[in-house]
């Protein structure tokens, strides 16, 4: 009953957040330089102004701030993102193309670097505890430095030419191979080698901080009394560092979990236009050198949303994982 | 029973510190025997080596510790040499521990009840249904309200005390011969140690239970021993039994230490004079938590209504355990937290009617001591540069607080080269020297003191006190000192005020409530105090 309470007050507060956001977002837009229509005339090699008048017009960019914003809010609430005048086609409908490559780009590199970094942060700080080959921590620690301090763009370029150019081991870019009109498995083991290379030049960077904070989160643990209690019980160091160490050091895993998930879209202009990854970073650019007003505020409204759905989803994590949480305004 | 076998006897037993400490040894050539129904007392102050000493009989030394030399024999064999695998046999089922914070020695994300199933299955013992029906049963006889629905609870659902008796339930379960519990009272109310200490007792008498009892307070001591050993830095200085080691103790050390426990019966202070300095009435402070546009908030009134006043020269005692509010009042005499009801006069002038803004001067004529004296002073900056700090934000020239500073490290005891270097370069004691010396740099009329000897040894604590009293004496300051100690209290207080979930309900000069306490609750708390007995007896040794 807590819990229904408790969720339907955050989910009240964050679709009024997402209004915030929306306007916000509108009014920001407005202060670069330009617009779709002087743009688009730009292009068309047009210098009337009364043609520019005229695409004003029909965008209803002549109306005052004030009104345009109001429309935009209304749209929004009856759950309709708006018309790309430059593609032609609904704005949800651009976003609804794209989002799935997003979608599954980001859920392999938020796989792949959780699991990693936990695993290896976990074995960084289990050597420490037994004091056993301490040498692997120095490896796991020095591979971890070396990925985070490696710049993001760098790291996809050289990875192209490795294992693309060079090996020729790896698709270098795109999400399916060009006109092998591919069924089933074959389409999946396909998709799956275009995802690879950004998949790693995506995660590497959150490996590295996952094996940092697990494995900081560890050790502080391992001081704490009741690890004692548990060495004090007759459990063997095993049981001691599964059940009562790494159990408690999740809390600070969830958050920066919850932290990378909400950065889909930032990462993912920079990669998807480094592998041509047909996803929603590569439409925002691309809405933002078009000045595609209509377009670029859904995106920002999708990523935004998609930033609180993570940030809720962290927080019910968190009561799972610390009953502290859970109980909170509870018993006592 | 002086037939019977030591249940542990500990021979020659050295412990090597890694190079570069402070001395060569831990613990050094220390021998004694545990016997089976004893409680054998280990006492000593911070860094003797007590605990070092003691965590030898469950194999589980520090990190950089090793056993240099000497045997631990338990039931015949030589725990010193014995395997990791043999150790984790015999830990939990023939030794068991209980640890100083009952909050920390329990794993804050788990069920105490499963907390101490495993340990059953740890050793195979109990399996299934038999599990919880022996953690059921164990939770009665530790004296745990409604076992059925605590075995279902969280640790932070529960009281430092129920916490603590759970660790004494898990240390039980499986019939351990020997319980080493180290320092289990101290994180502790008076009133809460007072019922551990004879859950304890009970359990050496009717289990026949061994327990070797690591405290740096006499007062227990006298309360729980059967047999005390003294250490000094590594070394066992004094062994006996508890009447010939607080009766008649041979050790220079044990003597010092004797001579520094606070006594019980009021001191004879200078009387303070008759200007009221600092007059609070009815003040009043309500917490409110939680809350939001779902829930509602919850109020907690952690100070409701105190009324009392201190004069030029006078010490007032604020007494109570922990969550009485006492501390919560204390910062509202200088708002650090803002009182919601009541009025502070300082000198005629109603201290919570003045805007936050302008309060920032009246701040110098009050000033407080903290309890912690690490975590108070910016581990950063030179004592020179802390103390006169202060002094500069208040518009006083540089060379005028430099000769303050130069006088007061002096008045609090300390060497004038104090003040070159950091806060971490001292003792405990010369730390909270320093907080009082910052406290006084403003020349204030009123000091808050909160619980400022509680983290001290009792030596050490004792020198501290004596500064309190000095201090009093030269300088005629109207003082609040916080505390949850009565033989504190005792020392230092003209009056006290003792205060229960908020409300102060007894409140009169230090000798007649000695005497003579009229509210329940301060004469729960009198009956509390640890080694009654013991103070007796000492003042029919100085009469």
């Amino acid at each position: 009953m807590a819990f229904t309470s408790f969720l339907a007050g955050r989910i009240f507060k964050a679709l009024l957040v997402i209004l915030a956001i929306a306007a916000l977002n509108f009014l920001l837009i407005r202060l670069a330089p330009g617009d779709p229509a002087s743009v688009m005339a730009g292009e068309s090699g047009a210098t009337d102004p009364k043609f520019v008048e005229t695409l004003r017009t029909r965008f209803g960019l002549d109306q005052p701030l004030w009104k345009q914003l109001l429309l935009y809010l209304g749209q929004i609430v009856q759950g309709d993102l708006g018309f790309s005048y430059r593609n032609q086609v609904p704005v949800i409908q651009l976003i609804l193309e794209r989002l799935p490559a997003t979608l599954l780009l980001m859920a392999s590199s938020f796989v792949v670097s959780l699991g990693l970094g936990v695993g290896l942060g976990m074995l960084s700080a289990s050597v420490r505890f037994f004091n056993r080959k301490r040498w692997l921590d120095s490896l796991i620690m020095t591979l971890a430095l070396i990925c985070y301090a490696t710049p993001l763009f760098w790291l996809a370029l050289m990875m192209v030419i490795v294992f693309s150019v060079q090996l020729d081991w790896l698709p270098a870019f795109g999400m399916e191979s060009v006109g092998a009109n591919l069924k089933g498995w074959a389409r999946i083991s396909d998709i799956a080698q275009h995802l690879v290379l950004p998949t790693l030049a995506l995660s590497l960077f959150f490996m590295s901080v996952y094996v940092r904070l697990t494995r900081a989160a560890m050790m502080e643990v391992m001081m704490q009394d009741h690890v004692r209690t548990g060495f004090a019980k007759g459990l063997t160091g095993g049981e001691v560092l599964r059940r009562h160490v790494f159990r408690n050091a999740l809390l600070p895993i969830v958050t920066f979990a919850g932290l990378q998930l909400g950065q889909v879209a930032g990462g993912a202009v920079l990669i998807e236009t480094v592998f041509a990854w047909p996803g929603i970073g590569r439409l925002m650019f691309d809405a933002l050198l078009q000045r595609d007003y209509q377009l670029l505020l859904g995106v920002f409204l999708i990523t935004s949303a998609t930033v609180i759905a993570f940030n809720l989803l962290t927080d019910i994590a968190y009561r799972f994982v610390d009953p502290r949480i859970r109980m909170e305004g509870g018993a006592r | 029973m002086s037939m019977a076998e030591p249940v542990v006897s500990i021979e020659n037993l050295s412990i090597a510190l890694p190079i570069g400490g402070d001395r060569a040894h831990a613990v050094e050539d220390v021998s004694f025997k545990v016997m089976p129904g004893e409680i054998v007392c280990v006492v000593g102050e911070s860094g003797s080596g007590k605990s070092v000493a003691a965590s030898t009989l469950m194999g589980l030394l520090p990190h950089g510790l090793k056993i240099a030399s000497g045997k631990v024999i338990f039931a015949g064999e030589d725990l010193a040499h014995a395997s990791e695998a043999r150790l984790r046999a015999l830990r939990g089922r023939e030794v068991s521990m209980i640890f100083q914070e009952p909050l920390s020695a329990l794993n804050p994300l788990i069920r105490v009840g499963d907390q101490i199933t495993e340990l059953l299955n740890a050793h195979g013992a109990y399996p299934g249904k038999a599990g919880r029906a022996r953690i059921l049963e164990l939770f009665g006889y530790v004296g745990l309200p409604e076992p059925e629905r605590l075995i279902e609870a969280y640790p932070f659902q529960m009281s430092g005390g129920q916490r603590q008796r759970v660790v004494i339930a898990m240390a039980l379960a499986l019939e351990p011969k020997l319980i080493l519990a180290d320092e289990p009272t101290t994180a502790l109310d008076v009133t809460t140690q007072a019922q551990v200490l004879d859950l304890l007792r009970r359990i050496r008498d009717e289990r026949g239970t061994a327990i070797l009892f690591v405290t740096h307070d006499f007062g227990v001591v006298a309360d729980i021993a059967d047999r005390v050993l003294v250490m000094e830095r590594g070394r066992l200085v004094e062994a006996g039994t508890v009447e010939d080691v607080l009766q008649r103790p041979q050790h220079p050390y044990t003597k010092k230490l004797i001579a520094a426990v606070p006594h019980l019966d009021p001191a004879a202070l200078p009387p303070p004079s008759e200007e009221v300095v600092l007059s609070v009435e009815k003040v009043g402070k309500t917490f409110r938590s939680g809350g939001g546009w779902f829930r509602k908030a919850r109020h907690v009134k952690a100070v409701d209504g105190a009324n009392f006043t201190v004069k030029r020269g006078e010490t007032l005692g604020i007494i109570g355990e922990s969550g009485s509010g006492k501390s919560t009042l204390g910062r509202s005499i200088l708002r650090l937290i803002e009182p919601d009801a009541g009025r502070i006069l300082f000198a005629g002038r109603d201290l919570t009617s003045i805007p936050r803004g302008e309060f920032r001067s009246e701040r110098q004529h009050l000033q407080m001591v903290f309890q912690d004296p690490l975590s108070s002073l910016n581990p950063r900056k030179r004592v020179m540069t802390i103390l006169m700090d202060g002094p500069l934000a208040h518009g006083i020239s540089r060379a005028e607080a430099e000769r303050r500073a130069a006088e007061l490290i002096r008045l609090v005891g300390l060497e004038p080269a104090a003040l070159e270097r950091f806060p971490h370069e001292f003792s405990g004691g010369q730390r909270q020297r320093i907080g009082i010396a910052r406290a006084l740099m403003l020349e204030p009329a009123v000091i808050v003191a909160d619980e400022p000897v509680s983290a001290l040894d009792v030596s050490v604590q004792a020198q501290v006190l004596e500064l309190f009293n000095d201090l009093q004496r030269r300088l005629r300051l109207a003082m609040v000192f916080i505390t949850h100690d009565l033989r504190v209290a005792a020392q230092l207080c003209h009056s006290i005020a003792v205060m229960q979930r908020g409300v102060i309900v007894e409140y009169g000069p230090t000798a007649e409530i000695f005497a003579d306490p009229q509210h329940a609750y301060t004469r729960q708390l009198f009956a509390a105090v640890p080694g009654r007995a013991f103070d007796l007896s000492r003042q029919q040794h100085s009469a």
